[in-house]
């Protein structure tokens, strides 16, 4: 067998060109598939890091049974019935995000934390690297505030001391005592660095807000129980709660996932399909070598015959040209591993907010992975050749004057059988790829509503530990807004609580004057709800349709006022008479107040990527202030140039208060949208090269057809046929075989397409411009790839080519 | 007498190409004892090259039995009959049909290799046939840095490298020059002496007169045999 390498090292070495296409195309296959395997490892495969036994971790969400598709957190009141009664999970938690402020610095520096429930980190089952985890008794009222650091606070803000364990910080203006130090990139939930015990008797924790979601629940199956035990459980306990609770819990289920399978199920689907797709360019790859070492394999025939005719059997003949193989693929591999370091530098580049339990570096996986694209990619492109060209016609190649390399029938039906398989597949990815881009532009072409060009946004707000109350929140956003509006340049600034375009949003369930009651808040229809000062409206340039705006008359001692937008207007007033309807969210009561209808704007885009956006409901910031706000201001230039500004006029308001969050509208849109511009992207580069690979593969088999029939097309021109007598007889050749890849790769599509349904946005699976222009595409790719041989057979010398012979 | 090594029993071989029937060889009958130096001879298309085809197992007869010492091979597996030509039978091709990739010392250790036979013995063996034929002094080089008549040598001396029970050679001297030729001729010449059964295929009757015997063939039949009285003259 060394002998087998060795002498396949010669070999390859004698044709370096032959080589150096075979390892680069296989380099492209195997480069694409490691990259796309490090993302699927890392999402799907890798055990959690930080977490024990991520089996037995779940998430819990609450379900609408009328809208079984979608889920959403828990209400407090809910999860502290979970964790009371359960007999299946060890532990519950919830956490609360929290904005935090540090100072000390030159400015101000916010820090995004958490409220975790006081045994939080021993039901998830990670512990501080320095100091200790929380202590039943630290979530009580009247308890020592503590504190425990995320690894790069620690490290950027007390310098990574180790006796920082004691010390008394003060965050948002109050004491806390640091009690221990996380592991470094732990950032549970999303992107946090700090850490407190969630107080008990907060007020979401009273029965008036069991209505009021917003909380995500992990737990903990208790040793002994099953995954179908807990929900077992969870759908008894929805079914008491809805007894007890039939206002806000009727229709209301509970939902367990598995804490990996509630991370992925976003891109679940998609990196599937990139899976399968980079599987399609490895295997069109595999096609192109394989018949790269079909027509060398021609060349070779009186070499195979004299072992054979030495005694070597068919099957050491196999392994010597499998071994050939093997060391193409090693050297694919090497050069691929090489190039998907590269990759996945800029795949990971496309990816805005990369989650801080995904690992990318190199595992057992990844290697098995390569050594596994390696040898199977070497196997199957180098089998079939090997099996064709093990069997020689003994008797005649070993004849003096054989012309060795005429290609049996059978080789000539495998080449073509490759070219077609590449077609076909190259067709699928063109299509899948073509209809991703498409979505992704009509949603980038997709009218937001509002003004994107020229606005920054930046987020700002005053923890509650700050302020004494909502109304001096109020004043602080109306003094900075004057600030703002005041910087040179500022054409308008308003304030909102949710950043349109974004992935947040917060939904309103809400009853309607005059229609009946309904036994349950599953029931009420369900508006997305923004609040937004007075400015917003100008700021956005969203158009005013009917009515009035909100203006500075609607204060906290006047009737409650609303906007709806034209969707919302359409859908539950369709006879247009909106205006001075009135509507409410609270529960019936003496208590319950009701907003009026005083104007209808036109639609913003919130959630970019949903199929169907909900009707849009608007309040009035003056009725309904908040903590925390996002300020938009539009301006003269280039957005960022006024981040500064931004920052300072808040510092000239409150000079412990930052800024955060700051970016330009157009970079919010930019990255609202890059989901579909990452699985586009990559599904487009797929189809690129599939595109590529395939039109090396026509050509390549068309050239070597060509040169097969020298002599015969040489006979033909001696006999008077014209030039375009014979691109035409090569073309016809090659476009027979064009048209049967096309053929095939149309059913493919056709059927590959239907998967995506559901992650397109303003076309449909089968768009008719898709599946008619990129066959175009690939056929008249094909036709050039035909075309350039053909013209080369129009150049041959008919003397020449009949001395051949 | 010596015992028979090849022995044809109406022996027909029929090439069927689209619709048309071609009958290469037509009830061949032949006897070839150890020892002996056969020569068939023919024009061109007569059949000769097919009827070697399947006296070294490259192919198969469409009829008829073929017994190579002892032991009925026509209707073996496609690996026992690689076997047996690795064992039993030395190849001399006109062209010479040695690998350019490999050296002198790699073509000639290529059948020995295939064997399993171990580096040792192997060396061994091949060291002694590049001796018998002159060789052993390029041992190292690329058959391209060879004449032809070396090269002719080389294939030689991996025909004989693993002690076959008979050399098989088509037209050995097809694409050599007289000089060369006859230095090839005297080789297998002296090969005989050393007891080598040799069957050579030639349409040149200066060369079938080395061998002992003469078979002429005609349209895929036997027309003529011919005992040489002194092959070596």
């Amino acid at each position: 067998m060394l002998a087998d390498f060795r002498f396949a090292f010669r070999q390859l070495a004698k044709s370096p060109g032959f080589t150096a296409i075979a390892v680069a195309t296989l380099a492209l296959g195997i480069a694409t598939a490691t990259t796309m395997f490090t993302v699927f490892n890392a999402v799907l495969l890798r055990p959690l890091p930080f977490f024990a036994d991520e089996d037995t971790l779940l998430v819990l969400r609450a379900v609408n049974s009328r809208e079984p598709a979608t889920d959403f957190e828990f209400s407090i009141p809910d999860f502290e019935d979970v964790r009371k009664s359960t007999q299946t999970l060890s532990g519950v938690l919830t956490n609360w995000d929290r904005t935090y402020i540090l100072n000390g610095g030159d400015r101000p520096k916010r820090v995004l934390g958490s409220w975790i429930t006081v045994d939080g980190f021993q039901t998830l089952g990670v512990q501080p690297i320095l100091g200790r985890a929380f202590k039943p008794g630290e979530e009580k009222p009247g308890a020592a505030p503590v504190v425990i650091l995320g690894y790069a606070v620690w490290k950027e803000t007390f310098g990574g001391r180790a006796d920082v364990l004691g010390e008394s910080i003060t965050l948002n203006n109050a004491p806390a005592t640091v009690i221990g130090v996380m592991p470094e990139n732990f950032r549970f939930p999303d992107a946090n660095d700090l850490w407190q015990p969630f107080p008990e008797g907060d007020e979401h924790s009273e029965e008036k807000n069991r209505g009021s979601h917003g909380w995500p629940v992990y737990a903990r199956i208790k040793p002994g129980y099953s995954f179908e035990q807990v929900q077992a459980e969870l759908n008894t306990l929805a079914a008491r709660l809805a007894a007890d609770h039939p206002m806000t819990n009727e229709g209301l289920t509970f939902r367990a996932l598995r804490a990996r399978d509630e991370a992925t199920r976003d891109v679940l689907r998609g990196l599937n399909l990139m899976l399968a797709a980079v599987g399609a360019v490895l295997l069109i790859s595999c096609a192109n070598v394989a018949n790269l070492l079909l027509a060398r394999g021609s060349a070779r025939n009186r070499e195979i015959a004299v072992r054979l005719a030495l005694g070597a059997s068919r099957g050491r003949i196999i392994l010597q040209i499998l071994a050939e193989s093997l060391l193409l693929g090693a050297c694919g591999g090497a050069v691929g591993l090489v190039v998907s370091f590269w990759e996945l530098d800029f795949v990971l580049g496309l990816i805005p907010e990369i989650p801080y339990w995904l690992r990318f570096d190199p595992d057992w996986r990844m290697t098995a992975f390569i050594v596994g694209a390696t040898v199977g990619t070497s196997l199957l492109f180098g089998l079939f050749p090997a099996l064709q060209i093990s069997r020689p016609d003994l008797a005649n190649e070993l004849k003096d004057g054989a012309r060795g390399g005429t290609g049996s029938g059978s080789a000539h039906r495998l080449r073509s059988a490759l070219v077609v398989a590449q077609m076909a597949l190259a067709l699928v990815l063109l299509v899948v790829g073509g209809l991703t881009m498409r979505s992704f532009l009509k949603l980038q072409h997709t009218d937001p509503g509002l003004t994107v060009e020229h606005v920054l946004t930046f987020r700002t707000g005053l923890p509650p530990t700050m302020v004494s109350d909502e109304k001096t929140a109020l004043a602080f956003f109306e003094k900075v807004g004057r600030q703002l509006r005041a910087i040179p340049g500022v054409e308008a600034a308003g304030f909102i609580n949710y950043l349109p375009v974004s992935d947040s949003r917060n939904r309103w369930s809400f009853l309607i004057d005059g229609q009946p009651e309904p036994k349950s808040n599953q029931d009420r229809p369900v508006a997305l709800t923004r609040v937004a000062s007075p400015e917003l409206f100008a700021t956005y340039q969203i158009p005013l349709l009917q009515g009035r705006l909100f203006n500075e008359h609607d204060t906290d001692d006047t009737p409650l006022v609303a906007l709806v937008d034209q969707r919302f207007a359409k859908k539950f007033f369709p006879a247009g008479n909106a205006l001075g309807q009135r509507l409410t969210s609270d529960d019936p009561g003496p208590k319950r107040k009701w907003a009026t209808i005083v104007g209808v704007v036109g639609n913003i885009v919130q959630r970019p990527a949903d199929a169907e956006e909900d009707p849009g409901l608007w309040l009035s910031l003056t009725q309904h202030p908040d903590n925390f706000l996002t300020a938009e201001l539009r301006v003269k230039g280039d957005p960022a140039g006024y981040a500064r500004a931004a920052a300072d006029a808040v510092l000239a308001v409150r000079p412990d208060i930052p800024i955060y969050y700051t970016n330009s509208m157009s970079a919010v849109v930019h990255k609202a949208l890059w989901r579909q511009r990452f699985f586009g992207g990559l599904f487009a580069s797929f189809a690129g090269v599939a595109l590529f690979l395939a039109a090396i593969g026509i050509y390549g088999v068309m050239s070597y057809t060509v040169a097969q029939r020298t002599q015969e097309i040489g006979i033909r021109m001696a006999l008077g046929a014209q030039s375009g007598a014979v691109i035409a007889m090569v073309l016809r050749q090659g476009l027979r075989l064009v048209a049967v890849g096309l053929g095939l790769g149309f059913a493919g599509a056709w059927f590959v397409a239907l998967a995506l349904t559901g992650m397109l946005h303003g076309i449909e699976p089968h768009d008719p411009p898709t599946f008619a222009l990129v066959p175009l595409l690939l056929a008249f790719v094909a036709l050039i790839a035909c075309y350039l041989p053909s013209r080369r057979a129009t150049r041959i010398d008919p003397t020449i080519a009949l001395r051949a012979e | 007498m010596s015992p028979s090594l090849i022995k044809l029993d109406g022996v027909t071989k029929v090439f069927l190409t689209d619709e048309v029937e071609t009958h290469a060889l037509s009830g061949i009958h032949l006897d070839i004892r150890q020892g002996e130096y056969v020569a068939i001879a023919g024009p061109s298309g007569c059949g000769k090259s097919t009827l070697l085809s399947i006296l070294g197992l490259l192919d198969s007869p469409t009829d008829g039995s073929y017994v190579l010492n002892g032991r009925p091979v026509q209707s073996l597996s496609l690996p026992e009959r690689a076997r047996i030509r690795n064992r039993e039978i030395g190849f001399i091709f006109q062209s010479f049909n040695l690998i350019g990739d490999l050296t002198v010392y790699e073509n000639v250790e290529l059948p020995l290799t295939y064997r399993g036979m171990p580096a040792g013995e192997r060396k061994a063996a091949v060291t002694s046939a590049l001796e018998k034929v002159g060789m052993a002094h390029r041992a190292k080089h690329l058959p391209s840095q060879l004449s032809g008549g070396q090269q002719q040598r080389v294939a030689v001396a991996r025909a004989l490298a693993g002690s076959p029970a008979v050399l098989l050679a088509d037209e050995p001297t097809g694409n050599l020059d007289s000089k060369n030729g006859d230095s090839v001729m005297q080789l297998l010449a002296d090969l005989h002496k050393g007891g080598a059964t040799i069957v050579m295929v030639t349409h040149d009757a200066r060369f079938a007169r080395n061998a002992e015997r003469t078979i002429h063939i005609f349209d895929g039949r036997v027309v003529q045999e011919q005992v040489e009285s002194d092959p070596t003259r």
